[in-house]
């Protein structure tokens, strides 16, 4: 049985909100044990009160120790929870190092796992403006550490002070600060401790160079998520500079991302700029910690150039307009209004410099905006975002639609506006918002689109052409931004406008159909396609494009309902048409190329996948002189491949079509999206089924780096993740980390989806049986019959996974020498894993329970 | 451990001064550590106890203006006394604090109880325990809960309640507390933890 003791201190190692699923599920429904725990729990909160902090463990550690192949010099800095010294390194090369080490006794799996990943966020950065990681490991004891680069300089603003910086000077260095900030973003990791003290500069051959240092390690170390643990200590002293902190992280119900860190510039600027922070250090000295909490939210501090005071002062005359907008769009409360990165801020204070307008502005900027957006408009080509493009071209084409409108009607206020809003959202995406790139926070967008659909229902008064073209357009939109229905309903008021041509309606009816059978409802959208071929044809001939769309788009439909001959048929004109007029190096007979490819791929009749690769081949091929070396399509194309020619045993070639998608994969996409995450899982997969563990590792890594267990749409993907990694571990015969893995996959699912749920229960049985196989029996057993009763009611149809607990806990009895009882349950397991489907795994768990067996009997 | 910590220990403490090269305590110690090979904590216990309560004894007449006792510097004292200029090996030394634990706990208890008992004019004992750069500081009644509850955890737990002593008590660092009881440094984290919890669930029991 286990005791209050255990299960109380494997809870202490998770984040406080998690604890009490864990405790419930490990005490099996026993209340009294429930409680013995939770009570120790409760008062593991005030034993620092009594027995002293953490910090009352001595660092143990003096000048001259050694540390790898570092020699400590002296301490310079300590947080919370790390110790920074100044090292020196003999051997093979001779340099100083800042060595930064976990403080002792804070050796929890979270306070670990999370000072790893943030060692492993920061060796992914190469920035000048950012201090390099040099080396890491592990001190005897299990204390981790990474040595950095050190960086010799002062403070930003003591620097700038000292010297007599002007205002473009120090807007260089600020300059300098937002591009490695924006470095960081990029690879995933916010700063959230940004302030002077943490930018230093420093002069190499007389040119002044400003360095982030401190990156993330607030975030690594920061073992749990308590409340305003960044804005207070226990004693509930402040520490940090208010000043730089964003409202929302004194919130604790927000998770503070890329957007804290474009606050805490702005507050930089703020104090470069004026000679003060944006709120008096005294004001919130003496304001007392709920008055600070409330100016920190609420109160917007006087633009920099008022704040100056004196309007002749140079600085002042300076700053005004511009300057000071940059900053108080930084400094803004609601965070959706900021800057939606560093490198806008970096792009606004370049634009700044070189005299042109800039984005940000006085409540009446709009106009700015839309003269931006015009300045730039041939850059949306290059955007790298689809959902970007797909935006811009709507909002430009309601915008177009309305001029043309207006026109006809007159209604020139109402366009004007439009070309402003549209002007204004252009210049937003193209700032390449990471957060709308992704897709991560499309309500912007939503309600872009929203707002012209209400405008269309409402205010516009144009014939129905007019307004099937845009209708057309949001419904595009909507269906690019994943909201289906309502793509569905904008696209059905098309099909009810009367129209002098039957195109745009037969147009609309293509676009319905391939939206439904996207949605999967196929027999919905087989009237719409043939309809649409047909009429199409008719009005413009087989091969106008629009015909040449709606026939691909038939194929498609064919192929999803098995009807691969038809499909095929319909494929092979289409390529061939598209081919014949359009050339065979243009976009759409590229795609061609690739559905019969897929097609083939789908079949796979005797020579159809030799011919999908040779298709595949020729695309790949033409899509280098097509389109750009990160264009979508060609990432499709090299997936596709790929896919193919593992599908044929040629992995080797196939992992190089993957690594070479995955390059572009990273170069274009915001780090930490779906689709990288998924290029980045599969190549570790395969790395991993070809025997090259080291490579798989590296790419599970790197996936986990990037994802947000917390986040609703990848907490899946981060659990699945982590337990292939831990796989590939135990593999790899690290044993002991591929348990650590597994142990975080329980805690993972049961925080995403309850103790009780599948997924919870196969990684306790995953973690649990990792224990047995680190000859630690007597801990899992417990564990593993207590995961077998809960599936056994769960799901007592999933003959497979029953099976394979019944082996594991046959096995554990095994070891604990109950001979009898582990027969009968491995053999009751055998059984099952016998009746079902073969497979790799289950041939293996067939094995390991023979094995078991065997050495059951030779006993 | 002995439940019952109010038992007088046998004689009065001769004066350190009076010292001389042999048949003194110093001496003593080192040879018993020496010739026992293992085991010698409760040999030794009554001597380290003595020494203890002699120095703390010595501190609480001399220093009135502050009756602040630091653990710590108690412990060291009477490791340099008793042990002398011998660099005394592993074994030896962890015998010494694991004794020095227990007789810590002791001469603090009997101190804190002895001064309840007197009452009026009896020195109102503060101890400063833990490590030395952080240390916490406690009086006398809240002295006496916690010996309680260390009996109670000890018959719980031995491990948390050794661990306790001696990063509490002796105040040494996790490093040395791992030393000594020839544990890892994250199991002697993880006592350490769990003795600190369960202790305060005793606590708040006792005084519920």
């Amino acid at each position: 049985m286990t005791s209050p003791k255990d299960i109380f201190l494997d809870a202490i190692d998770l984040a406080p909100e998690d604890r009490r699923a864990f405790v419930v599920q490990r005490c099996g429904g026993k209340k009294k044990l429930v409680g013995v725990v939770m009570g120790l729990l409760e008062a593991h909160i005030g034993t620092d009160e009594v027995f002293g902090h953490a910090r009352a463990a001595s660092t143990g550690l003096e000048p001259g120790d050694r540390i790898g192949p570092y020699e400590l010099i002296e301490e310079i800095g300590e947080g919370g929870f790390a110790i920074v010294w100044r090292a020196r390194q003999e051997e093979p090369i001779q340099r100083t190092v800042a060595l930064k080490l976990l403080k002792p006794g804070l050796e929890t799996r979270h306070v670990l796992a999370r000072f790893e990943a943030e060692r492993k966020a920061l060796a992914l950065m190469e920035h000048p403006g950012i201090a390099k990681v040099l080396d890491g490991g592990a001190t005897e004891t299990g204390r981790p550490w990474f040595a950095m680069e050190l960086v010799d300089g002062c403070s930003i603003t003591e620097y700038c002070d000292k010297n007599g910086l002007g205002k473009s000077e120090r807007l260089g260095l600020v300059l300098e600060v937002c591009r490695a900030v924006q470095h960081a973003h990029q690879k995933g990791v916010v700063h959230r401790d940004l302030k002077p003290s943490n930018i230093l500069v420093e002069e190499f051959d007389g040119r002044a160079t400003a360095k982030v240092i401190d990156f993330g390690i607030a975030k690594a170390t920061k073992p749990e998520r308590e409340p305003r643990a960044t804005l207070l200590t226990r004693d509930g002293q402040v520490v940090g500079t208010p000043a730089y902190m964003s409202p929302e992280q004194i919130d604790e119900s927000i998770d503070v991302d890329t957007r804290a860190d474009v606050y805490a510039i702005g507050a930089l600027l703020y104090e470069l700029l004026s000679g003060t922070q944006p709120f008096e250090k005294e004001t919130l000295a003496e304001a007392g910690l709920a008055e600070m909490l409330r100016i920190i939210r609420e109160v917007d501090p006087p633009r920099p150039s008022v704040r100056i005071g004196d309007t002749t002062h140079v600085m002042a005359r300076e700053i005004r307009g511009d300057l000071d907008w940059i900053v108080m769009r930084c400094l803004e409360k609601d965070r959706e209004r900021r800057y939606g990165s560093a490198g806008i801020v970096a792009d606004e204070i370049q634009r700044h410099l070189g005299g042109e307008p800039v984005m940000a502005g006085p409540p009446d900027f709009a106009y700015r905006a839309v003269k931006f957006a015009k300045r730039h408009s041939l850059e949306i080509a290059f955007a790298t975002s689809v959902a970007a493009i797909l935006v811009v071209g709507t909002v430009t084409s309601i915008a177009l639609m309305l001029r043309a409108k207006a026109a006809e009607v007159g209604t020139a206020v109402e366009l004007a506006k439009f070309e402003q809003i549209s002007g204004f959202y252009e210049s937003i995406l193209l700032g390449a918002d990471p957060a709308v790139s992704q897709g991560k926070d499309t309500s912007l967008v939503l309600d872009i689109l929203g707002d012209a659909e209400r405008r269309v229902e409402h205010e516009l008064e144009a014939s129905d052409e007019v307004e099937a073209t845009i209708r057309r357009a949001i419904g595009g939109a909507y269906r690019g931004f994943g909201e289906p229905e309502k793509a569905e309903a904008q696209f059905r008021r098309v099909l009810e406008l009367r129209m002098s041509s039957p195109v745009a309606q037969l147009c609309a009816k293509r676009e319905l159909g391939t939206l439904l059978m996207d949605g999967g409802r196929l027999e919905e959208s087989a009237p719409l396609l043939e309809e649409a071929v047909e009429g199409l044809v008719r009005e413009l001939g087989p091969v106008d494009e629009r015909s040449l769309r709606a026939r691909a788009g038939l194929g498609t439909l064919r192929r999803l309902q098995g009807e691969m001959g038809a499909a095929e048929v319909l494929y092979r004109a289409v390529l061939a048409d598209w081919t014949r007029v359009f050339g065979e190096d243009h976009g759409s007979s590229i795609m061609s190329l690739n559905n019969l490819a897929v097609l083939l791929k789908k079949r796979a009749q005797a020579g159809d996948l030799d011919e999908a690769i040779e298709l595949m081949e020729k695309a790949v091929d033409l899509e280098r002189n097509v389109h750009s070396e990160t264009h979508p399509d060609r990432l499709k194309a090299l997936n596709n491949l790929g896919d193919l020619l593992s599908k044929v045993g040629r992995d080797g070639e196939a992992v190089d079509c993957f690594e070479e998608a995955l390059a572009i994969k990273l170069e274009v996409l915001p780090h930490g999206h779906k689709s990288l995450l998924i290029g980045l899982s599969n190549l570790a997969s395969l790395r991993q089924k070809l025997g090259q563990l080291p490579q798989a590792m590296a790419h599970f890594e790197r996936a986990l780096a990037m994802v947000d267990p917390g986040e609703d749409q990848t907490r899946l993907t981060a659990i699945k993740l982590r337990f292939n990694y831990g796989v590939c571990l135990d593999q790899a015969g690290e044993l002991e980390r591929a348990y650590g893995e597994y142990e975080a996959c329980v805690g993972l699912a049961e925080a995403a989806f309850g103790p009780g749920s599948k997924l919870a229960l196969q990684m306790e049985g995953s973690a649990a049986w990792q224990l047995v196989k680190l000859g630690r029996a007597k801990e899992a057993e417990p564990r593993l019959t207590a995961v077998l009763a809960k599936l056994r009611v769960a799901t007592p149809s999933d003959t497979a996974t029953l099976g394979v607990m019944e082996v594991r806990v046959g096995i554990a009895w095994r070891d604990l020498g109950m001979g009898i009882e582990a027969k009968a349950s491995i053999e009751h397991g055998l059984a099952k894993l016998r009746s079902v489907k073969e497979s790799a795994a289950m041939d293996r768990w067939i094995k390991t329970a023979r094995g078991a067996l065997e050495t059951l009997r030779d006993d | 451990m002995n439940p019952s910590p109010q038992a007088e220990p046998p004689t009065n403490p001769p004066l350190r001064p009076e010292r001389g090269p042999t048949g003194h305590p110093e001496g003593e110690v080192t040879r018993i550590l020496r010739e026992s090979g293992g085991g010698a904590e409760e040999e030794i216990l009554p001597l380290v106890y003595d020494e203890l309560r002699s120095i703390a004894r010595a501190r609480m007449s001399r220093e009135r203006s502050d009756h602040t006792l630091q653990a710590t510097a108690l412990v060291h004292e009477a490791y340099g006394r008793l042990l002398g200029d011998e660099q005394p090996g592993w074994e030896d030394r962890r015998q010494f604090y694991a004794a020095a634990a227990q007789a810590m706990q002791r001469v603090l208890v009997d101190h804190a109880r002895r001064s309840r008992a007197q009452k009026r004019g009896g020195d109102l004992l503060r101890v400063t325990l833990g490590a030395p750069e952080a240390p916490v500081e406690m009086e006398g009644d809240r002295l006496v809960a916690l010996d309680d509850a260390l009996v109670a955890l000890a018959e719980e737990d031995e491990r948390a309640a050794e661990v306790t002593r001696l990063r509490f008590l002796v105040g040494l660092t996790v490093e040395e507390t791992a030393h000594t009881l020839g544990i890892s440094e994250r199991s002697v984290a993880r006592e350490w933890t769990f003795a600190r919890a369960r202790l305060m669930t005793l606590l708040s029991e006792a005084s519920a």
